[in-house]
């Protein structure tokens, strides 16, 4: 449904802090959040400010700071109780015994809890926020954010794959996806706005699956296709580096609509690689030993 | 660019979350400042043509995010710098004292050819806050920047554009005076076709 049939914008009416609206109840379900216990957020809460509490108030008043709506309706309060929350209940859990993994703040998971607290009530966003965290991405949010790097190789191997004269055009330059794609990798798209529109692609990454994020980056590329080539030939006019500084505006639609086409076109074992790398660390340990893009000949 | 004389210096902007690394760099590249900033997420890069000694070079700034250090941008940020600007926020200690681990992570990341000569330089930003709030003495930042073998140190406020002009400067010379040392050395250099011809070989037929 999130795919076929568009979910309305985020209805602000509906959601004024007590109730979900129906992409709020959707992404809940798609989470697979079927209960949360006001008790154990206001618990956490009280607890008060977490041993990384300075790291976060460093960031949360510079989130999304230049999206209207979003200001007007998320505070800064707001996002500061759900991280500091979220890093008191993953301090109280146990590491793992099959993955190592540890959960406390990395700089852009205060990008990543924005649209959660956007879409939902606090209280629902903070239980959607953390399974996003833990199960959907949990390598992406390590103290080395090894995930994300494992993201930004497969997306130089897409692009490789999809495009290979625009990937050596850009290897020529030295733009490999770890200079240029950062941002839109760690935080699945938010960082280039609209926000109501990268909501769109999360309502897609929610439904099948969040490592969807780094083909809509490949997409979002090859819409700027001409613009970036161009430069070889009008030479001085804006560098590829300056154009690629900042994705333009997103636009879901058109997005998606080139996301799609490039699943078939990518071989099997890479789409597998894909889809697992943002939580399976066989493949994230894979990929890191390989060498970079940049160095490749 | 070729001839051993590049024209093209790396420069990468290290220190604690929250300096003005960012307003910066946009302070120098743009003559702007903005307080609707945001936090530095990977890396952002920005380039400015400057004349240093009629010589025109084009200065590719590196500006990382001030948090989780090096080992999660990776070596290939730092490979290759030609300077490194150091920045602290005068009203905040804690930054100033940090410089120390910044200095020594990326010498051990950047792994230049001459530690002890690499080019630093020491920016102690946010000047522009009143006094009573400064935190850091001039005195006692040039104390560390003498004791690190004489590292060039500014007092900036990006906000009003103090100095920031001057600590781009030096950062530019000092960059190509390194460069005149540890000549035909490119970040950029021509690719080295090493698949050219093992892949003919290879369809050839099988080894074993």
């Amino acid at each position: 449904m999130a795919c076929s049939d568009e979910l309305p914008d985020t209805n602000q009416q509906e959601n004024n802090g007590h109730g979900c609206d129906l992409r709020g109840r959707v992404w809940k379900a798609l989470l697979g959040i079927y209960r949360i216990s006001a008790l154990e957020y206001v618990t956490l809460v009280q607890r008060g400010l977490s041993p990384v509490a300075e790291k976060i108030q460093n960031d949360t008043f510079r989130t999304l700071m230049t999206d209207r709506a979003f200001q007007d309706r998320v505070s800064n309060e707001m996002l500061t109780r759900i991280l500091n929350a979220f890093v008191w209940k993953a301090h109280d859990q146990p590491p793992s015994r099959l993955m190592n993994l540890r959960f406390s703040y990395v700089q852009g998971m205060n990008v990543l809890a924005a649209p959660f607290l956007y879409v939902l009530p606090e209280l629902d966003a903070f239980f959607a926020f953390s399974s996003f965290i833990q199960n959907s991405c949990p390598l992406y949010v390590q103290p080395a954010l090894e995930g994300v790097h494992c993201g930004l190789k497969l997306l130089d191997r897409c692009v490789e794959e999809i495009d290979p004269d625009l990937f050596k055009y850009l290897q020529s330059k030295q733009l490999t996806a770890k200079v240029y794609a950062f941002p839109s990798v760690m935080t699945f798209s938010v960082c280039t706005p609209p926000l109501d529109q990268a909501l769109h692609l999360w309502d897609f990454f929610l439904a099948y699956g969040v490592h969807l994020n780094i083909l809509c980056i490949v997409a979002q590329l090859l819409n700027m296709r001409d613009d970036l080539m161009n430069n070889q030939r009008l030479k001085s006019v804006i560098s590829p580096m300056k154009l690629l500084r900042s994705f333009p505006d997103l636009d879901a639609g058109t997005i998606l609509a080139t996301t799609q086409t490039l699943i078939p076109r990518l071989p099997e074992d890479l789409y597998d690689m894909l889809v697992r790398h943002t939580f399976d660390p066989i493949v994230c340990d894979m990929l890191l030993q390989e060498p970079d893009a940049d160095v490749r000949g | 660019m070729r001839g051993g004389r590049k024209a093209l210096l790396k420069v990468i902007i290290l220190g604690d979350s929250g300096v003005g690394k960012t307003s910066l760099m946009n302070q120098y590249v743009n003559n702007k400042f903005s307080t609707q900033y945001k936090a530095t997420i990977g890396a952002d890069f920005l380039t400015k043509e400057v004349l240093v000694e009629e010589r025109s070079v084009t200065m590719q700034i590196w500006d990382t995010a001030g948090q989780e250090r090096f080992q999660s941008l990776g070596v290939a940020f730092y490979r290759g710098a030609d300077c490194c600007a150091l920045v602290y926020d005068v009203n905040n200690v804690k930054s100033f004292e940090n410089l120390d681990s910044w200095r020594d992570e990326f010498l051990l990341q950047a792994n230049p050819r001459d530690p002890e000569n690499f080019p630093f330089v020491v920016i102690g930003n946010k000047v522009d806050v009143e006094e009573s709030k400064r935190q850091v003495t001039q005195k006692r930042a040039m104390a560390w920047c003498q004791q690190k073998g004489n590292i060039p140190y500014f007092e900036t406020s990006a906000k009003e554009g103090i100095n920031v002009e001057q600590a781009f400067f030096t950062i530019a010379k000092n960059s190509l005076k390194q460069e005149a040392d540890v000549e035909l050395y490119s970040d950029f250099p021509d690719p080295i076709k090493i698949d050219g011809d093992t892949s003919v070989a290879k369809s050839a037929g099988c080894e074993c």
